[in-house]
């Protein structure tokens, strides 16, 4: 009896043991005929067919890319890691540290290359010559950060899923008021003065409709946005210790004061993203939003509304011809990896038509084309208003704004936050958060 | 004699064994954390890179706005949170109590909040809350106004008091249940014999009585609130909207750590929680007598 308690606590440190170890060098051992790639995949992606649960639409799943890569390849064994967007920064650390993957999904790369977790992917370019006018202009560009070491700005990554902002209205509203439609890059005041029309009892309906919508979380880039429009710029600075914000600018201030004018047209709750919530249905009363992501176009084409949402582009900064948040996911190698080449083949083969259009076909509610090929699939050439949405990511302000990577981007939407409410005059606001900026990089 | 030590050593040894992989885990998952987050406030890192910086972490903290405004929300939201709660939760418990039939079911019944995840109580408290939710649909049956929740940092932190109470009030009707259960029944009876309503029984000889039970829901009321997270990043999002009034210490915490990779302020501000929390403890049990009467 002795011996079998003995046994039994034994036992129980082995299963401790084991369930501390790597798993991934077990699995490796198992199947030592092929080399493992592991790839970390972010967003709502399922590795089986699966079904949407809002619009019906089958969806097939990663399996298709990863038998492809495995066809090219055959003597490797993907294996996809899929996990979800919340907390995605804290998790793909947790995981590079551990060595849970060879390639990652890094929105959040400018914190990872800070650490030293990513390999720079300029050795594998230049020694491949690999082309990189296969992406869309400023895809490459939009993601190029400095690590500690570097002097400029460098290609830790390549994109993957591409991603935009762009100003939306509801076709059907603007008919039943007799508006004009929006033009393809609309100026403020235009926005401003059809917002305002739309805005009172539908003559059509009798409901009361918005002329406007914003996105609450996003209130801070909207009027960055508009500060672009304007002429002004967020900063400057490649590292975060190197900021220098121009939150307080003159361009800023107007910009918040122009957002705060075409507010009043919003609903009075958009500011915590209520309100808004059959924007995007067929129960729709609001004419404009603001800014708008893909998934609004693509559910209501698949709700079977057709083409009734139609889309604009964002505001652009003339000097620089560029504006908006740059915004999608690229994939990076991390240091940790054991297979970095096979890695850097896997980054390539995402740029590939097949894995684009595949995630075009099968994930459109999540990810637009990152290459140029992208243009001409089918959905996008015939479609003139998803057309606009690929090109406007053309547009997109790079380098990404490096102030969102951290604190200032916090600091800049309370003070946004302040002025929608009115607990601060824009003056106030703009010049606290500018200050609290400043004081956040001289302590870095 | 001998025979008998050598067994009794064994019999000890076996069961260290079993208590081994729990040791492991605590040492590996609870002590090293605690310890490593420690020696982490007094380093400026991003979580690879590290730089010794004495004690600026901690003054970094102590001199910033936002961390004491943080201060402030938790302790608000905490305290009304109790103040309501627990009168609320005693009158519930005394109706319970006396009822004759489905007692358990309705013990359940409130009880089903606490156990439901705080996540996925408060993703349905959005829509509670909601300009045109069941809150407005109610109050409205009063001739109220309907009121933006969470659009007002004021209306906000009392619609996260709304939705704690009512998430929490279940485990207050059982811990004060089950000291009314214990209350000898002879005392009522004494009462009665001696002329006293049931108002006066309940409000003379039921309450005092109940004390430490108070004491006990205040003290774990106060250490959990202090350490409140889950429900407002729902109801407020990662920066505590509107206007930071739904952001609170582990938020603050959080959005250092994880937000911008400060792990050196976002531990000394955990350890500042930590001081916060203990020095709290003991003001609270110093008041309530708690400790003298233990």
């Amino acid at each position: 009896m002795k011996k079998f308690t003995k046994l039994i606590g034994l036992f129980s440190v082995m299963l401790l043991a084991a369930g501390c170890s790597n798993g991934g060098e077990v699995s490796a051992e198992a199947n030592n005929a092929s080399t493992v790639l592991r790839v970390q995949w972010i967003g709502d992606f399922q590795q089986q067919d699966s079904t949407d649960p809002i619009t019906g639409t089958r969806r097939i799943g990663l399996h298709v890319i990863e038998e492809e890569f495995e066809r090219l390849y055959p003597e490797v064994d993907v294996q996809f890691i899929t996990m979800g967007w919340d907390d995605y920064v804290k998790k793909t650390q947790t995981m590079i540290i551990s060595n849970e993957a060879d390639v990652y999904q890094v929105p959040g790369i400018s914190g990872l290359v800070d650490q030293n977790m990513l390999l720079s992917l300029e050795p594998y370019i230049e020694r491949d010559n690999y082309d990189l006018s296969v992406y869309l202009d400023g895809q490459v560009e939009g993601w190029m950060v400095a690590g500690p070491d570097d002097d400029e700005l460098k290609i830790y990554s390549l994109p993957l899923l591409g991603d935009t902002r762009f100003i939306t209205y509801d076709k059907l509203i603007f008919d039943q008021w007799g508006v004009e439609y929006l033009s393809e890059n609309p100026t403020i005041d235009e926005i401003k003065d059809k917002a305002s029309q739309m805005t009172g009892i539908n003559p059509v309906t009798g409901e009361y409709n918005y002329g406007l919508t914003y996105a609450g979380v996003d209130a801070a880039d909207s009027i960055m946005n508009i500060n672009e429009s304007l002429g002004g710029i967020w900063g400057t600075g490649v590292r975060l210790s190197e900021l220098e914000t121009e939150f307080n600018s003159a361009t800023m201030i107007e910009a918040a004061n122009i957002f705060l004018d075409l507010a009043q047209y919003a609903p009075e709750t958009a500011l915590v993203d209520q309100g808004s919530e059959l924007y995007g249905t067929a129960n729709n009363n609001i004419a404009i939003n603001f800014r708008d992501a893909s998934k609004t176009i693509f559910s209501s084409i698949e709700l079977g509304l057709g083409d009734r949402y139609g889309v604009s582009k964002l505001f652009i900064n003339e000097d620089f011809s560029m504006g908006g948040m740059f915004a999608g996911s690229p994939l990076a190698i991390s240091t940790t990896s054991e297979n970095p080449d096979l890695a850097w083949e896997y980054i390539k083969f995402t740029s590939s038509d097949f894995v684009q259009q595949f995630l075009w076909e099968n994930y459109n509610n999540q990810t637009l084309p990152v290459t140029t090929a992208g243009l001409t699939f089918e959905g996008i050439a015939d479609n003139a208003e998803v057309y606009k949405m690929v090109e406007s990511m053309e547009q997109l302000w790079t380098p990404r704004y490096i102030y969102r990577a951290s604190q200032p981007r916090y600091i800049l939407t309370d003070a946004v936050e302040n002025i929608i409410l009115g607990t601060m005059s824009i003056e106030d606001a703009l010049n606290k958060a500018q200050k609290e900026t400043e004081d956040w990089v001289a302590q870095q | 004699m001998r025979n008998t030590t050598k067994k009794l050593r064994d019999h000890d040894n076996t069961w260290y064994l079993f208590l081994l992989p729990t040791i492991l885990g605590l040492l590996l998952f609870t002590a090293y954390p605690i310890l490593e987050s420690f020696r982490l406030s007094f380093f400026k890192s991003n979580g690879t890179i590290e730089e010794f910086i004495g004690l600026q972490n901690y003054t970094y903290i102590f001199n910033n706005d936002l961390f004491w405004k943080t201060v402030w929300n938790t302790f608000y939201i905490t305290f009304f949170q109790l103040l309501i709660g627990i009168p609320i939760a005693y009158i519930i418990a005394c109706i319970i109590n006396e009822l004759k039939i489905c007692k358990n079911f309705i013990k359940s019944l409130f009880f089903i909040p606490y156990i439901t995840p705080v996540v996925a109580s408060a993703t349905v408290f959005l829509f509670v809350l909601h300009p045109s939710g069941l809150l407005n649909s109610f109050i409205g049956l009063f001739g109220v106004e309907p009121i933006n929740w969470l659009l007002y940092p004021t209306t906000a932190q009392w619609g996260t008091i709304i939705f704690s109470n009512w998430q929490a009030l279940g485990f207050y009707i059982i811990i004060i249940l089950a000291n009314l259960q214990s209350i000898p029944t002879e005392l009522d009876k004494a009462a009665q014999v001696d002329g006293a309503t049931k108002i006066q029984i309940w409000w003379h000889i039921t309450t005092p009585l109940m004390k430490g039970t108070f004491r006990f829901l205040i003290i774990m009321g106060w250490i959990s609130g202090l350490q409140r997270f889950s429900d407002v990043y729902v109801l407020g999002g990662a920066q505590g909207s509107p206007a930071r009034s739904l952001f609170t210490i582990v938020g603050f915490i959080y959005e250092r750590g994880f937000g911008s990779f400060e792990f050196g302020v976002a531990s000394a501000a955990a350890y500042v929680l930590f001081a916060i929390i203990a020095i709290f403890t003991i003001v609270n049990m110093t008041l309530t007598n708690l400790k003298k009467e233990q």
